[in-house]
């Protein structure tokens, strides 16, 4: 079970800021999550960082990025503020 | 001198508070080419008339406030307005930006911007209109918060004041103009030091376009790029600035318990989310901007302004709270007092670092108690107990108990909400930033490394340097043109940013467009066409810029104006001797990993510093060269960057000899300011009627100086005016504004009283010398007065004529503007009023 975060807007979007998912890798996960959240979540993610515990998954593996049991995952908007 | 510019009036208004003086200071056609305002202006002032060596809190410290161009133009988030000084933490110099309404204000009185110097003898309220500056009484504000200083101004004028904090010349202290702040460096404090408690402006003069049609269709386009983008359009109107807690924490970049971690097991608990779920109420913005990022909260029984995410960073996570509505709490009452939340939050951190090392045991609060921090706060503002060495910021204190390297700062000031051993760039810009260690002058690079829209690896040093330096300049020449930094996030259009593969042609295209940055920025005015991608988002500031002012502006000439600023600054901060060493970070953040398993995550400042100064074209001890001056046209800098190359030692002892005097510079301002305090508390109520006095005078005063006239563009047709002028002087139906007739008017000022004040459609217009009835006076004949009290009830001005049945009538000299309405109706059978005329110099 990995811990999925929606970040910002995209929590507002999917009606959730929370979620516990089953999956072996990022592309598992994002398969899982559209299979539940259909096509708002697909629109949105597109925009989206995926954080798994700290590092985003373009300096891991990116979508074969291997995930653990445990492992917190935050999907995040761009961000801004100052 | 004066400018052919449109949107600017071609002069500043440069005033003496010891003197009570004030004078023109003109700008001409090639200082608006060059600086075209705000802080790079502001800069060129400071650079011309700021005595080097001096400490911030003396008399010879100047402020400098200048809005941008584009302020006040009804360009998106342009309402913004620049204050310059000394920074009182740092000995460098300081620009703070704000969003508040003093530099719209500004810009309507006619001013191109407010120079003020020396110290006033006591508590002064500096009133600027169109006709220049008035020196009024302000002692009985003394002492009061900045809500309650504020309370009596009406909302047709743009104000700045400070708090306790500042009169109390706490390092920290910030200015305050209504709900918005210029927070950091100190700029509260050189107020207070100046006795200067507010400033307040009003005018009705409005600019025109240069090329009206261009400028309208610029503006719509860029208002709707800006609420399109997911940033700008959802982020910040939704979650404000809070939308970072989360952010930053899934990033390691949180400031966590005085920078030793950039994760918080409860962040969630202070988000910007949780925030908008719990307590929000509804968004507010500055004037003119489509974004809105600011939060209004329900908060304590009532709506009340909400916190940025700084401020949660850092009296939140920074200090291990977890409690959002005390933050609220400190928030408002940091604002009340006057203090910037960032370098308070941070301090109070290094204290509470201190504390856990036996170094600072009385401290009331800690990591784990956050009981007493309302008390502490207080204290702070007050310099009271504890509280006077927090006073003093995170660096002053940390030396006093021994352990300077607990503060979290560069150059004095304190870092903001940002952990930089998880965006190393970031590290580098707090490093470098010419205000000490600041997010935004530093290029808030962790938009690139770790909240914003693309991919680029937030440890390595690679490409970082010429990242902040485009950033920078990018930041700096939005800040001078008058716009808020917000709206450069629309500057990377939303991607499908996760599936970019950092080895992809994406990020290969961002870094070729970073290589030639720095050829493509040298050349003024010719753009580099490989360049082009990154910088089409600057371009509705640059159209705006060009179809507004009529300066000539492209893409080139516009980061030339940022490059320009920057350096202009830096060489203050040299001139003062900010030398190449104090770009520098504390060892936690360059030596100790954040993170025990991966190495990296620390800032190599070492290995990037050398390479920025390269990118900026500065030699290896971070002096501009005789090469960059000459191409940004700051040639005659030259000689002061030679002398700091070769005679290094003598800007260091410059700057050591500020540090050893700033205690003593200190005591002495703070002795004035404090028997003020004192003497507010006892005399405050009548002092209060003093000044109510002396500004009903001031204000008869202004009226025998002037005539009246009725802007149309703010005339909404109430008709208050037509129905309480005395002699019938204005026309006016339910259809049309109203206008009045010279040849009847009488001046005596009734309408501009009446007209509400968030219509301010009556303005002053200042009369020729023969009209002038400054020295006009109406006396009653006792001999002739039959006591019949007409005179009284026609006088349009209320206190001006006092009678009583069956007494005479007396005419109160210093309240009479001289209008003549009670000679005109006292019956001619008794003439019992005469004209005199005053001889010259008699007051």
């Amino acid at each position: 079970m990995v811990r999925v975060q929606f970040a910002s807007h995209l929590g507002r979007t999917l009606g959730v800021r929370e979620a516990r998912v089953e999956a072996g890798s990022v592309r598992e996960l994002l398969r899982e999550l559209s299979r539940t959240h259909g096509r708002p979540f697909e629109m949105a993610v597109r925009s989206c960082k995926v954080i798994v515990n700290g590092t985003n998954v373009a300096f891991l593996r990116g979508e074969g990025t291997r995930l653990a049991d445990g492992d917190e995952v935050v999907l995040l908007p761009p961000l801004a503020g100052g | 001198m004066t400018t052919r510019y449109a949107g600017y009036s071609g002069r500043l208004l440069d005033v003496d508070l010891g003197a009570r003086t004030w004078r023109e200071f003109p700008l001409g056609d090639r200082w608006v080419e060059l600086y075209l305002g705000g802080k790079a202006l502001a800069a060129r002032i400071l650079w011309e008339e700021l005595e080097p060596g001096i400490d911030p809190l003396s008399p010879a410290n100047l402020l400098v406030i200048t809005p941008g161009p584009l302020t006040g133009s009804g360009a998106p988030a342009s309402s913004r307005f620049n204050l310059s000084t000394k920074n009182v933490l740092t000995g460098g110099v300081l620009s703070s930006n704000c969003g508040g309404t003093f530099g719209v204000h500004l810009k309507r009185a006619g001013w191109d911007g407010l120079i003020v110097r020396g110290r006033a003898e006591r508590p002064t309220w500096l009133a600027v209109d169109e006709t220049g500056a008035r020196f009024l009484d302000a002692r009985h504000l003394w002492g009061l918060d900045t809500e309650e200083t504020q309370r009596d101004l009406s909302p047709k004028v743009g104000r700045i004041c400070i708090g306790p904090a500042g009169e109390q010349l706490v390092r920290f202290a910030c200015v305050v103009s209504g709900h918005r702040v210029l927070g950091r460096g100190g700029t509260g404090a050189v107020m207070g030091s100046k006795l200067l408690k507010r400033i307040t402006v009003a005018g009705g003069r409005r600019h025109a376009a240069d090329d009206p049609e261009a400028f309208r269709r610029t503006v719509r386009d860029w208002v709707a790029t800006l609420r399109g983008h997911s940033i700008t359009g959802r982020q910040l109107p939704r979650y404000g600035t809070a939308a970072l807690v989360n952010g930053t924490n899934a990033t390691n970049t949180l400031p966590t318990r005085n920078f030793r971690a950039g994760r918080f097991e409860a962040a969630d608990e202070v988000s910007g989310e949780t925030m908008a779920e719990r307590h929000l109420a509804r968004n507010d913005g500055c004037l003119s901007c489509p974004i809105r990022c600011g939060r209004v909260v329900r908060h304590a029984g009532g709506e009340r302004k909400g916190p940025e995410f700084e401020t949660i960073g850092m009296l939140g996570p920074n200090i291990h709270n977890a409690d959002l509505p005390s933050i609220f709490r400190w928030n408002l009452l940091a604002d009340a007092l006057g203090m910037d939340t960032i370098s308070l939050g941070s301090t109070i951190a290094t204290a509470m670092e201190l504390r856990e090392r036996g170094l600072f045991p009385e401290l009331p609060v800690s990591f784990e108690d956050h009981a007493g921090m309302d008390r502490l706060i207080e204290d702070v503002a007050r310099r009271r107990g504890v509280g006077a060495e927090l006073a003093d910021g995170a660096l002053r204190l940390a030396e006093r108990r021994g352990a300077p390297e607990l503060a979290m700062q560069s150059k004095g000031l304190e870092f903001a909400a940002y952990e930089p051993r998880g965006a190393v760039g970031h590290g580098l810009g707090y490093a470098v930033s010419n205000r000490g260690g600041c997010h935004i002058n530093g290029g808030y690079l962790v938009f690139f490394e770790a909240l914003g829209p693309v991919n680029i690896d937030p440890l390595t040093p690679l490409a970082k340097p010429a990242l902040v330096v485009f950033q920078q300049n990018t930041m700096e020449a939005v800040a001078v043109a008058g716009g808020c930094i917000f709206t450069t996030y629309a500057v990377i259009p939303d991607l499908p940013a996760w599936a970019v593969n950092p080895h992809g042609w994406q990020a290969r295209l961002v870094n070729q467009v970073l290589q030639l940055t720095r050829f493509a920025l040298g050349g003024q005015g010719k753009m580099s066409p490989e360049a082009m991608p990154f910088h089409l988002p600057l371009l509705p500031h640059t159209r705006a810029l060009a179809s507004y002012t009529g300066v000539k502006m492209n893409l080139g000439l516009f980061s030339a104006v940022g490059e320009r600023a920057y350096t202009l600054e830096r060489m203050i901060n040299l001139r003062e001797g900010l030398l190449g060493e104090t770009d520098a970070l504390p060892p936690r953040i360059t030596d100790e990993p954040q993170r025990p398993h991966e190495p990296r995550s620390r800032v190599p400042l070492a290995e990037m510093l050398p390479v920025y100064y390269q990118v900026r074209d500065w030699d290896a001890a971070g002096v501009p060269t005789r090469r960059l001056l000459d191409k940004l046209e700051l040639g005659d800098l030259a000689e002061v960057a030679d002398e700091v190359r070769e005679r290094p030692e003598r800007f260091r002892a410059r700057r050591r000899a500020w540090r050893e005097r700033e205690g003593e510079v200190l005591r002495a301002a703070l002795a004035p300011a404090r028997e003020w305090t004192e003497r507010a508390e006892r005399e405050r109520d009548r002092w209060r009627e003093e000044a109510l006095r002396a500004r009903a005078a001031d204000w008869a005063a202004r009226v025998r100086r002037a005539s009246f006239a009725i802007a149309p563009d703010r005339c909404r047709r109430c008709g208050l005016c037509a129905g309480e002028c005395p002699v019938g002087a204005i026309a006016w139906r339910r259809t049309e504004r109203a206008t009045i007739d010279p040849a009847k008017c009488i001046r005596c000022g009734r309408c501009a009283t009446i007209c509400p004040p968030h219509f301010d459609a009556v303005r002053l217009v200042p009369v020729p010398a023969d009209e002038d009835r400054s020295r006009v006076a109406y006396r009653v004949l006792p001999d002739k007065c039959e006591k019949c009290g007409l005179c009284f009830r026609k006088c349009p001005v209320p206190g001006a004529i006092s009678w009583r049945k069956g007494e005479l009538a007396a005419i109160h000299d210093e309240l009479c503007v001289a209008c003549g309405r009670c000679r005109e109706v006292c019956p001619p059978k008794f003439g019992a009023i005469e004209r005199v005329v005053r001889p010259a110099g008699d007051a």
